[in-house]
C-alpha cells in the first residue's frame, strides 16, 4: 500500500523500480471515508463564489425572461462558443461549473441522439445558483474577469412582475451589475402575443426598479432573441416600436439601458450566424463593467443578517445605492 | 542529486505507457538521447515487460486501475552531467478519468500531486470526444445542400425521439481534461508556474493526413478551449505541446522494411525549438530543464 509518509521518505520509491502495484488511487463510488472530496462542477451557491470573487474582478449578471425566451439556449451557446474558441476578442480562461454547462448543452449535441438542438429548461429553484466563467479579453490580456450568471427560471419571471416581495426575495438582484431581460422574438412576430410580451417586460422592469430590488447603477439590457426570424422590414419596425414603447414607459427608471438583438441558434440562415450578437453582449458584461474589485476576506456574517445577503454585500457591492 | 517527481496523466489509451517504454529504451542506450540512465534499476521487471512488447511491435500492456506502477530512475543529463532521481507514477487512464466523473480522490493521490515537479498530459488524436453540436451539423448541411432547415418529416421524427440521458463520461475530452487540471491546481501544492507538457501521442497518425501539422496548431484546432485555458493562465502553467510517435510505426501496417528499423530510430518528436526530433526523451528534458 502506498502511503504518504512513505512517499515523502522515498521508501516506496527506494527501489529503482517498485515491484509493488499502486492500488487504485482514486477509486469509485461510494467514496471511502478518507477520500478527499472535490467540488462538484455544478452550479455555485452564493457562498461557493467567495474565493473566486476574492481573486479576480467579477461581474454579476441576472438573466430574466419568460419561459422559452431563450435564456438557457443563450447561456449554452455562449459556453459552446468558448469551448470552440469562436469569439474573436474573448477567450476561455476557466470555469467552476463545467459539469453544469455540459448538462445544459447535452440536448444540443449529437450525443443526445436528437436531430434538432434543444435546451434543457431552467428548473425553478428557491436557491440562487450561478454559472461561472473566467474570461480574458484581448484588450486586457492580464485581466481575467470572473463572470457569474444567474438564470432566473421562467416561473421566477412571472413572480418578478407581480410583487415587490418576489423581487426583493432574489437577493443577488441587489448587487447585480447587469439585469439582462430577454424578449422572445417569436412572440413579437405574432400580433396577439406581441403586446402581452412587451407589457410583461415593462411591468417586470417597473416592479424590479420601484421595489428597489436593484441598485440605481444597475445596467439594463433588453435582448430581443431569435432575431433571425425578424429580418423583414415589418418585423424590424415592430422591434423599433417596441424599443420606443419601453423607453417611454420606463420614464426615468434604469437610466443605464441598452437594446441588443441576438440569435443564439438561428435556424434558417439568412445571413445570421450562430451566436449572433453574443460576443457584443459578453463584451458589455466584461469590458464596460465596473473596475477591478479590491480583494475581500472570506465573508463573516453579522448576527441576524441573512448569509447570502451578507456575502453579496461584501463581494458584489461595487457601487452602492 | 536533483529529485524530481513528475506525472504521466491522460485518459485511457492515450499513449502514456507506450511513451514510458520508449523513454526507457532511449534513455537506456540511444546515442542521441539527451538523458541517460546512470545505473540499471534493481528491479527492472516492469520496464523489461514494456521493452519486450515495444521491441516486438506488440501493444504495450496498458495500465489499468489497480495495476499502476511507479518507476524510479537515476538519470544523467548529458549536457551538464547533472544527475536526477526521476520518479514517474504511471497512472491508469481510468484513474485519471475518475477525477472528472467521480469528483474525489484518495490521500495517496493527493500526495503524488503535492510537490510534483511537472506533468506530461497525454491526448490521443484518434480517441477524442469532440462534442459536435447539432447546430454545427445543420450549418454544414445547409452549406452542402443549400437547404438550412430540416424537412417536415425530420421535424416530426424529432418529436418521437427520446434523448439519450446525460452521461458525464462522454462529455468532450478537452472539458474533462480542463476540469481535471483545474481540480489539481486548486487542491495541490504545486510550484507555479507548473510545468505541463501536452503530449499529442501517435503523432505519425496526424502527419499521415496533415503532413505539415504542428503540435501547437493541432491543439488549438482540436482542443481550442484547452489551448486557450493554458495560454490564458500563463502565471499558473508553463506549458509546451509535443507531438510524439512513441511506437514510431503503425503495428497494423508492419512490413519487413519497417520491422527492420533499428529501435533507436523508431521514435519521432515534434515541437517548436527542439534540438533533435529523433530523441523521445525531449519532453522529459523540457520538464527538468534549468530555468
Amino acid at each position: 500500500m502506498l502511503g504518504s509518509s512513505d512517499l515523502e521518505k522515498g521508501v516506496v520509491m527506494s527501489s529503482l523500480l517498485s515491484p509493488a502495484t499502486v492500488p487504485s488511487l482514486i477509486g469509485g463510488k461510494p467514496t471511502a471515508p478518507t477520500d478527499i472530496p472535490l467540488r462538484s462542477g455544478d452550479l455555485l451557491s452564493i457562498l461557493e463564489t467567495s474565493d473566486l470573487a476574492n481573486s479576480t474582478p467579477t461581474t454579476l449578471v441576472t438573466l430574466v425572461g419568460p419561459p422559452d425566451a431563450g435564456k438557457s439556449t443563450l447561456l449554452a451557446t455562449l459556453y459552446d462558443c468558448f469551448r470552440q474558441n469562436r469569439f474573436t476578442a474573448l477567450t476561455f480562461s476557466g470555469s467552476r461549473t463545467l459539469v453544469a454547462f455540459e448538462q445544459l448543452c447535452h440536448l444540443s449535441r449529437i450525443a443526445s441522439g436528437l436531430q434538432d438542438p434543444d435546451t434543457q429548461r431552467t428548473k425553478f429553484s428557491d436557491e440562487e445558483l450561478f454559472y461561472h466563467l473566467t474570461v480574458n479579453h484581448f484588450k486586457e490580456p492580464a485581466s481575467p474577469r470572473s463572470l457569474f450568471v444567474i438564470d432566473v427560471a421562467g416561473e421566477g419571471f412571472e413572480g418578478l412582475r407581480k410583487s415587490y416581495e418576489n423581487c426583493l426575495a432574489i437577493t443577488s438582484l441587489k448587487r447585480t451589475e447587469f439585469l439582462t431581460l430577454l424578449i422572445d422574438g417569436d412572440k413579437l412576430r405574432v400580433p396577439k402575443d406581441r403586446y402581452a410580451a412587451i407589457e410583461d417586460a415593462i411591468n417586470l422592469l417597473k416592479c424590479v426598479w420601484d421595489s428597489q430590488a436593484v441598485k440605481p447603477s444597475c445596467k439594463l439590457q433588453v435582448l430581443v432573441t431569435k432575431v433571425d426570424k425578424l429580418q423583414d422590414e415589418a418585423s424590424k419596425a415592430v422591434i423599433a416600436e417596441m424599443k420606443a414603447v419601453i423607453i417611454r414607459r420606463l420614464e426615468t427608471r434604469f437610466p443605464n439601458r441598452a437594446f441588443l438583438d441576438v440569435a443564439a441558434r438561428p435556424k434558417n440562415g439568412g445571413g445570421i450566424r450562430t451566436a449572433h450578437g453574443l460576443e457584443a453582449l459578453l463584451e458589455t458584461w466584461l469590458v464596460t463593467a465596473s473596475g477591478p474589485q479590491i480583494a475581500i476576506p472570506t465573508p463573516s456574517f453579522v448576527p441576524g443578517e441573512r448569509e447570502s445577503e451578507a456575502f453579496l454585500n461584501r463581494h458584489f457591492n461595487t457601487i452602492s445605492r | 542529486m536533483n529529485t524530481t517527481r513528475f506525472l504521466l496523466m491522460g485518459p485511457a489509451e492515450s499513449g502514456k505507457t507506450s511513451f514510458l517504454a520508449a523513454f526507457w529504451i532511449y534513455a537506456n542506450g540511444a546515442e542521441q538521447a539527451g538523458l541517460t540512465v546512470k545505473c540499471h534499476p534493481q528491479d527492472s521487471s516492469y520496464l523489461d515487460e514494456l521493452q519486450q512488447a515495444w521491441l516486438s511491435f506488440t501493444k504495450v500492456p496498458r495500465t489499468s486501475a489497480g495495476t499502476e506502477r511507479s518507476v524510479e530512475l537515476e538519470i544523467i543529463r548529458k549536457t551538464d552531467r547533472a544527475t536526477f532521481n526521476l520518479t514517474i507514477p504511471d497512472l491508469s487512464g481510468e484513474t485519471f478519468g475518475e477525477i472528472w466523473s467521480h469528483r474525489h480522490w484518495t490521500p495517496e493521490f493527493q500526495t503524488l500531486l503535492d510537490g510534483a515537479g511537472g506533468a506530461l498530459l497525454f491526448v490521443h488524436p484518434e480517441k477524442i470526444e469532440d462534442g459536435e453540436t447539432l447546430q454545427d451539423v445543420h450549418e454544414l448541411q445547409a452549406l452542402l445542400h443549400s437547404e438550412g432547415s430540416p424537412s417536415k418529416q425530420e421535424v416530426q421524427s424529432q418529436e418521437n425521439v427520446i434523448p439519450e440521458p446525460f452521461d458525464i463520461t462522454k462529455v468532450p475530452t478537452q472539458i474533462q481534461l480542463i476540469d481535471s487540471i483545474q481540480l489539481i491546481v486548486e487542491t495541490s501544492k504545486l510550484n507555479h508556474p507548473f510545468r505541463l507538457g501536452v503530449i499529442v501521442s501517435a503523432w505519425d497518425s496526424v502527419l499521415a493526413t496533415q503532413s505539415s501539422a504542428k503540435p501547437e496548431s493541432w491543439l488549438k484546432s482540436r482542443m481550442p478551449a484547452l489551448a486557450t485555458y493554458l495560454t490564458s493562465n500563463a502565471s499558473t502553467f508553463d506549458f509546451k505541446v509535443f507531438g510524439v510517435s512513441a511506437q514510431g510505426i503503425d503495428y497494423a501496417k508492419l512490413t519487413s522494411t519497417t520491422e527492420s528499423t533499428p529501435p533507436h530510430e523508431r521514435c519521432r518528436v515534434a515541437a517548436t525549438d527542439i534540438l533533435d526530433p529523433t530523441d523521445v526523451t525531449t519532453p522529459v528534458q523540457w520538464l527538468i530543464r534549468k530555468e
